[in-house]
């Protein structure tokens, strides 16, 4: 006890640095556990911040409001959370999902709406049907090109081949995606294909990949099922 | 020497070791959070270890949850290469460069012991990554499958230099058996974009005829 008494200034010492360190180790844990998230946006407006329950309900769980673009909030970096947004005229709404541990920095660009994507297919889809016609000439004639969609900023193009030639075994509607590079339209599935994977074609957006494979199935077969035709399956 | 201090100068000492103790720890701790153990081997030992295109040591080395490529490369020697998801999970690896140039190959003819432990990792590797498959491409327990109305046959290949790396093949299918093989597929769970699909009668019309011909061989 005298020892504890003669020294008590270091004893005083030794807790506040005791003090200190489990303080440093609190503030340090919080930090490391938390990240700071820097929300960049344009085109959209209505930007808020949800935390993602495993449903994608928009409007719930909503933790704060980005009110202007290149705000920034401090998120628990183990949870996974949303960034909402309602696009400005001509722009889609939509949402960002993303977990603080892999992402600091959030920039939403929405592409364009359904209505304006429509608008600019009337004017190119001629245009790229011919480049899909020059580029398959020998073999073209076999196929229907079908009405196909825009995608993004009007710059991804995706259709179906629809086939009309007469060898059954190999009648299978193809799937294509050309992308605007300049001024031109430039096939990006060379050859055109049953199905697209983002394996094979890694340079396609998955979304895009995703909306063309869920094209509404082509009624090719139909001339090939029908028996008034010559060119019954059974038939050859 | 420690004796001839004072009781103050002491008690500084030992506030200073235990300061940089806990720094030290501390440090370690929290450069690892969020972060899981990863065990890399490497034959031949002195192999260089890459991770996502950046060079590390072998051993322990603590990595963010994902995807990550891991190769080894050696002169001489063939790279190996393989693509894992480090989850939350430890986890013990190896990579074991094949012998190209005669000298490697004389090098590993001279040490059975090493040839030994090559086999040994790599039976360890090929165990790792079927559990991975069959872990995160549950379908593959399905396969091969059959139908004979649609009709088609789905089964699966392997292919190393992609995550979970299998490919699936469509075969002894008419045009309405492949469009019933893909609805197969979309009925299991899956999204076909996600899956490698091979379509081994298809001769794709828009294709030369001689591509299409190569394909077979």
């Amino acid at each position: 006890m005298d020892i504890i008494r003669s020294n008590k200034k270091y004893i005083v010492v030794m807790l506040v640095v005791v003090v200190i360190i489990t303080s440093v180790t609190i503030l340090v844990s919080y930090l490391s556990s938390t990240k700071e998230v820097v929300v960049y946006y344009k085109n959209s407006k209505d930007v808020n911040i949800h935390i993602f329950s495993g449903e994608h309900i928009r409007g719930s769980n909503k933790i704060a409001e980005i009110k202007k673009s290149g705000d920034s909030i401090r998120l628990d970096k183990s949870e996974t959370y949303q960034v909402t947004y309602s696009g400005n005229v001509g722009y889609e709404d939509g949402l960002v999902s993303f977990k603080p541990s892999e992402k600091d920095t959030i920039r939403i660009n929405p592409y364009y709406s359904q209505d304006k994507l429509s608008q600019l297919l009337s004017s190119q889809e001629d245009s790229i049907h011919n480049v899909i016609k020059s580029k398959y000439s020998d073999n073209i004639h076999l196929y229907e090109i079908q009405p196909g969609k825009l995608y993004h900023f009007g710059d991804w193009y995706g259709t179906t081949l629809k086939y009309t030639g007469d060898d059954y075994s190999n009648s299978d509607t193809l799937r294509i995606v050309l992308r605007k590079e300049g001024d031109s339209w430039v096939i990006k599935t060379d050859p055109p294909s049953i199905s697209l994977n983002k394996y094979v074609f890694p340079k396609i957006p998955v979304d895009v990949l995703v909306n063309v494979n869920n094209f509404q199935k082509n009624k090719m077969l139909e001339k090939f099922t029908n028996p008034d035709t010559s060119h019954g399956v059974g038939g050859q | 020497m420690f004796e001839k201090l004072s009781f103050r100068q002491k008690w500084i000492i030992v506030l200073l070791v235990f300061a940089l103790i806990i720094t030290f720890f501390l440090t370690i701790a929290i450069s690892r959070i969020g972060k899981t153990k990863v065990n890399i081997e490497l034959i031949p030992k002195d192999s260089s270890l890459y991770i996502d295109g950046k060079k590390f040591g072998s051993g322990d080395n603590y990595l963010k949850t994902g995807k990550h490529t891991f190769e080894a490369k050696k002169s001489g020697f063939i790279d190996d290469k393989v693509v894992l998801q480090v989850d939350n999970e430890s986890l013990e690896i190896g990579l074991i460069p094949e012998p190209k140039s005669e000298e490697a190959i004389d090098w590993l003819n001279k040490n059975p012991e090493i040839q030994l432990n090559r086999e040994g990792i790599g039976a360890k590797m090929s165990s790792l990554i079927g559990s991975y498959i069959e872990e995160n491409t549950p379908i593959i327990n399905d396969l091969p499958y059959t139908d004979i109305k649609g009709p088609f046959t789905i089964d699966y290949g392997t292919e190393p230099s992609r995550l979970y790396g299998i490919f699936l093949e469509i075969t002894d299918s008419t045009p309405l058996g492949r469009e019933a093989a893909i609805s197969w597929i979309k009925n299991q769970g899956y999204d076909p974009t996600n899956i490698d699909i091979r379509f081994d009668d298809f001769e794709n019309p828009l294709l030369p005829r001689d591509i299409n011909e190569g394909r077979h061989e």
